[in-house]
């Protein structure tokens, strides 16, 4: 009776696990998906070459959600500066070696997929706090929102370096292959 | 565009004044398709190299300076071109890497490379208007949803996005300032999509909001100054990170001001 | 009427007619034009703020100057 009751818990631990993996892993394949399709979207403003169009779809799916597994995983959560700067290194590389394949440069793929992770509410959210800082006149408000504007303002400026470092690296160390890539 | 010839040559071959017209208006339609100052530098250098010259570039925030040297560097000349602007293809930016090997491999003569440079300037694979439309609506509702939004937050911002799109390109036909644009396309669809909360459509509406206006933030420019600045191009990419600041700034003023007439916090 | 309201409803309209100008545009109808007198543009200079001895652009007394002494 007592070995039954053993396997039952554990029986019943093991499906709570998968169900909280599951859970994790249809997570992380949405947010795969709808990077995607916000690449696709977002890279159509910038006229790319049609056949580029898959290709920034696959690379923003891949490293949006791995930047999704950085800060969102059980066993450690990076913060979004580092998170984004090692999903920037990713689509770098990715960016570089896939460029070749139809003939375009590096950067038709690299912006569009870097396009999901700009922060642009960062980006906002600091000049909404600058103009709140000159709104209220009171010391402590004005304190508040000098804080959001600091805040937001530098989280937004190291995401972008990060970014930029990020996706240039690879660039600049595969020279031949980024510079080469539109040779016939 | 202004020319400076500081010596004249004999007319029997390719003059350092034809390659130099040419380099320079190729320069300005690369620079304002949105490529980078390095990508922009080696082209130009490897189209030189392929005419049996030698060229220096110089990149400031209005006009580009191309000095053109024969072998020998006994003739040389200097152009100075106004950047035209226009909108970011990395379809001409493609186009015009490849002509830049092909003349590089000599699969294309000179008379042959202006003649396609003519074409590739005048053809930008922009798709049809509503499409582009429709795409950016699906691409800001998908971000919303990335965000944290639902399913009605991402219907309102597509619809919110559509519109504000639309609206983009009729004031850009009309040759409207792109800050006013921005400023109004952020006001229009920060008030639509407010629609969540004074409606009490969804149960997002702080998301929905917030997610509204990221369609208009300059992302590339923003990326394209701070690769300008790790390759140590700081008058190109201080230009180009101000003209970014700028148009956050007014993403953000058209944004405050629909938030305050329909009375939501961004805070 | 909640001025929240009435400010999206306004928007909301100018949204719709900007659909249909974009729909009868895309039927192949010439842009409409709308037309504005020029309310706000930005002058020159030397029509907003005139210092004595500046020379008036366009003037039909084009004298030479009279700098020389």
């Amino acid at each position: 009776m007592l070995k039954c009751f053993g396997i039952r818990t554990l029986f019943k631990l093991i499906i709570r696990f998968l169900i909280v993996e599951l859970l994790m892993i249809l997570e992380f394949l949405q947010d795969a998906l709808f990077a995607a399709v916000a690449a696709i979207g977002f890279a159509a403003i910038s006229c790319p070459p049609k056949q580029a169009y898959p290709y920034c779809a696959l690379i923003a799916a891949i490293s949006h959600s791995f930047r999704f597994l950085l800060m969102q995983n059980d066993y450690f959560q990076l913060h979004i500066v580092v998170a984004t700067t090692f999903a920037s290194l990713l689509t770098g590389v990715l960016a570089v070696i896939l460029s070749s394949r139809p003939r375009v440069p590096a950067e038709t793929f690299l912006y569009p997929s870097l396009l999901p992770m700009i922060p642009g509410i960062y980006a906002y959210k600091t000049f909404g706090a600058l103009v709140m800082c000159l709104y209220h006149g009171t010391e402590n408000a004005f304190g508040h929102y000098f804080y959001l504007f600091t805040s937001n303002g530098m989280t937004c400026f190291f995401i972008l370096t990060g970014m930029a470092i990020g996706a240039t690296v690879p660039i600049f160390l595969m020279k031949r292959i980024s510079f080469q890539a539109t040779r016939g | 565009m202004k020319t400076t010839a500081t010596t004249t040559e004999p007319r029997s071959r390719l003059s350092a004044k034809e390659a130099s017209l040419f380099l320079a208006t190729y320069a300005d339609r690369l620079f304002s398709s949105g490529s980078t100052v390095i990508r922009l530098e080696k082209n130009v250098k490897r189209i030189a190299a392929s005419l049996g010259m030698e060229a220096d570039i110089s990149i400031l925030p209005h006009y580009i300076y191309l000095t053109v040297r024969d072998e020998g560097n006994r003739y040389s000349h200097t152009t100075a071109i106004s950047i035209r602007g226009g909108g970011i293809s990395f379809n001409i930016n493609t186009a015009l890497s490849r002509l830049s090997w092909d003349m590089a491999d000599h699969k294309l003569d000179f008379e042959q490379a202006r003649i396609a440079l003519t074409h590739i300037a005048t053809h930008s694979g922009a798709l049809n208007s509503w499409l582009l439309a429709v795409l950016v609506g699906l691409a800001n509702a998908a971000f919303c949803r990335l965000f944290g939004g639902d399913f009605v937050a991402m219907g309102i911002i597509f619809v919110s996005t559509f519109a504000g799109y639309l609206i983009k390109q009729l004031l850009m036909e009309r040759k409207v300032d792109y800050r006013l644009v921005v400023m109004l396309c952020s006001f229009v669809s920060s008030v639509l999509s407010s629609a969540d909360g004074l409606f009490h459509l969804g149960t997002t509406p702080g998301q929905t909001i917030a997610t509204s206006v990221l369609y208009l933030v300059p992302g590339i420019p923003f990326i394209n100054s701070f690769c300008d600045m790790i390759d140590r191009h700081y008058i190109c990419a201080f230009s180009r990170l101000t003209d970014a600041i700028v148009i956050t700034c007014c993403m953000s003023a058209g944004l405050l001001g629909g938030m305050l007439l329909m009375h939501e916090g961004m805070f | 009427m909640d001025t929240a309201l009435c400010i999206w409803l306004v928007v909301a309209i100018v949204c719709v007619v900007a659909f249909v100008l974009k729909v009868m545009e895309s039927c192949g109808h010439r842009r409409v034009k709308i037309r504005f007198h020029r309310i706000v543009e930005i002058g020159r200079e030397s029509e907003e703020i005139f210092v004595p001895g500046d020379r008036v652009v366009n003037s039909d007394c084009d004298e030479d100057d009279s700098y020389d002494d």
